[in-house]
């Protein structure tokens, strides 16, 4: 998979639309993922992931054009950020579980989304930043879209390869015995609170950085990016891939970012259909496309017979 | 400032009368139904349909767009509750927001994206009193919330079918023991709260420009509201609705309206910390 995202846009070389289409891709997955680490690693459903998504890639361009910091160090400001505010939610979490938590995280969305709006001293308001910088590395910009894709896919990458390290971590572990009985968990030593905690402060950072790499590929960020759609969206990615499964959440951003180029023609109706399968895939493939998959695979004498 | 909580208060009913038929839903079936606000949002433009497109006067509009909004209500139950009942409750929210995006598209498709205002219900009269002005619109918005929580009081409390749906909320195991048939009963639900949820959008279409979106507005508002007045409580939703309706309708005038809808989710995260059980609900975080 990793050899065709590094083949396929280096084919794309020169023609723009296809490549930025695919940092988009690349940028929804980044989004997918770190909203998995929470849906698929506790069990918790949070509609407030524009949020950090959104605090990213305000800050990231406030450390840049602000501050002057150079891109690297505006990307971990991204990343604090995103995990500051996950620890929010996170604490909130602590408190209020289950459909109330939906409730609250997609309270906490629009909330940061309506002060994005209206503190129009720190964040020009509906008008938006404009002019973002490119982002550099030792100095050098990025400007070019393939180099912008590559550093996309590098975070993606690192991402994922420090979810998975975390995963099979003790700390991982005890996501796992959190998601399956809080009460037993609890009976044996692990501290609900910390995996919580631990798990949105790490999503939140991972949607911070996605964040960044979102506010330096458009240039452009207004709180109207940064809706509850977008965390509707993301949410639907995971559950159609698979939450909780290696390639659910790579896959179902893929699907979800393309797929709307493919029904252009429909473009009137692509959201209603958009919708139907949503339905269609809960009802039927109630463990997304990869989780689906997984169990065929897994008892292929049971499918023949 | 009679006018302005008059104003007020109607549309904390508007929250309310939203807020009860979720909460209806929640309380039989466990179910958080998030395409509660597109239903209300389907019910005005069907009011709107009837009343403008088709030039029928308003009060037959009203009870065609209930009547059509029940209908609604009973199709939504069989495509998206029953296919998933006994899954997680996680399951049909990710269902019910599937159902959202389809019918707020599916309206976008039908009437476009213009807001439209359809005239209200009495002609625009206002009613002088003393020194202030009175829309007689937001009057009957509250003289009709005022009866339909009465009317659903004494329709739980006296009558068979309201019975045998309490006990269906109550416990589904023993209802179908007592002989009482579930499946119908969650039918019943279903389509009695997507008559109310159109009652609500047929209501507040004169007050609020009706839109694709305003089904997520609506339901945002009803959420807190519902947080306000405590999780699962028929009277909370009146009185968290009114409430939020009030404080919305003060902060715009006193403070600024475009913290208006700050406020109202700051009082949502407040309430959550400070006072978690709401004015009138059931411990929040209990039940999954």
């Amino acid at each position: 998979m990793l050899l065709l995202a590094t083949l396929i846009p280096l084919a794309l070389a020169g023609r723009d639309y296809p490549l930025f289409l695919a940092t988009t891709a690349v940028i929804h997955a980044l989004l997918a993922v770190s909203l998995d680490v929470v849906v698929g690693g506790l069990g918790l459903i949070s509609l407030g992931h524009a949020a950090l998504f959104g605090i990213g890639a305000y800050l990231s361009a406030a450390a840049m054009l602000g501050l002057g910091l150079p891109w690297l160090l505006a990307l971990v400001a991204a990343g604090l950020g995103g995990a500051v505010a996950g620890l929010v939610l996170g604490a909130l979490s602590l408190r209020i579980r289950g459909h109330y938590f939906v409730l609250v995280s997609l309270g906490f969305g629009e909330i940061v989304r309506l002060v994005l709006l209206n503190w129009k001293s720190l964040t020009r308001g509906a008008d938006g930043v404009i002019g973002i910088p490119s982002p550099s590395l030792g100095g050098v910009a990025i400007g070019s879209k393939l180099g912008v894709y590559f550093l996309s896919l590098g975070v993606l990458v690192a991402v994922i390869v420090l979810t998975r390290r975390v995963r099979t971590s003790p700390l991982g572990r005890a996501a796992v015995a959190v998601r399956a009985d809080e009460m037993a968990a609890r009976a044996s030593g692990v501290s609900p609170a910390l995996v919580k905690l631990s798990a949105l402060a790490w999503s939140g950072a991972a949607a911070g950085l996605a964040g960044s790499l979102y506010a330096h590929f458009y240039t452009f960020i207004s709180p109207d990016v940064f809706t509850v759609d977008v965390s509707v969206t993301v949410l639907v990615m995971v559950i159609v891939g698979g939450a909780g499964t290696a390639g659910g959440p790579l896959l179902g951003a893929l699907l979800l970012t393309v797929l709307p180029e493919w029904l252009r023609p429909f473009r009137q109706y692509y959201l209603i259909v958009y919708g139907a399968a949503v339905v269609l895939v809960m009802v039927f493939l109630p463990e997304g496309v990869v989780g689906t998959l997984r169990r065929a695979r897994l008892r292929p004498r049971a499918a023949l017979t | 400032m009679p006018q302005l909580l008059l104003n007020g208060i109607a549309i904390g009913c508007i929250y309310a009368l939203v807020s009860c038929g979720f909460v209806w839903v929640y309380q039989s079936v466990g179910a958080v139904n998030f395409a509660h606000g597109e239903l209300v949002m389907v019910g005005a433009y069907l009011g709107v349909t009837a009343s403008v497109l088709l030039g029928w006067p308003p009060a037959v509009s009203l009870v065609v767009a209930v009547g059509a909004g029940a209908l609604l209500g009973l199709v939504f139950q069989r495509v998206a509750y029953r296919p998933v009942r006994g899954r997680p409750a996680l399951s049909f929210i990710v269902v019910s927001i599937g159902m959202s995006i389809l019918l707020r598209n599916g309206a976008l498709a039908v009437w476009g994206p213009d807001p439209v205002a359809p005239p209200d219900l009495v002609g625009g009269r206002m009613l002088r009193v003393g020194d202030s002005v009175l829309s007689a619109h937001h009057l009957l918005i509250i003289v009709v919330t005022a009866l339909v929580f009465l009317m659903q009081a004494l329709f739980f409390a006296g009558t068979r079918l309201g019975r045998r749906l309490r006990a269906t909320a109550e416990d589904q195991e023993t209802a179908q023991l007592m002989g009482v048939n579930v499946r119908a009963m969650i039918a019943w639900t279903f389509t009695l709260s997507a008559a109310l949820a159109a009652l609500a959008g047929v209501l507040v279409a004169p007050v609020i420009f009706v839109s694709p979106d305003l089904g997520l507005f609506i339901i945002l508002k009803a959420f807190i509201a519902i947080v306000i007045g405590g999780f699962g409580s028929i009277a909370g939703t009146l009185v968290g609705g009114v409430f939020l309706g009030v404080i919305e309708v003060l902060t715009a005038a006193y403070v600024s309206s475009a913290y208006k809808d700050v406020v109202a989710f700051a009082l949502l995260v407040v309430v959550l910390l400070v006072l978690p059980h709401g004015f009138f609900g059931e411990r929040i975080g209990e039940r999954a």
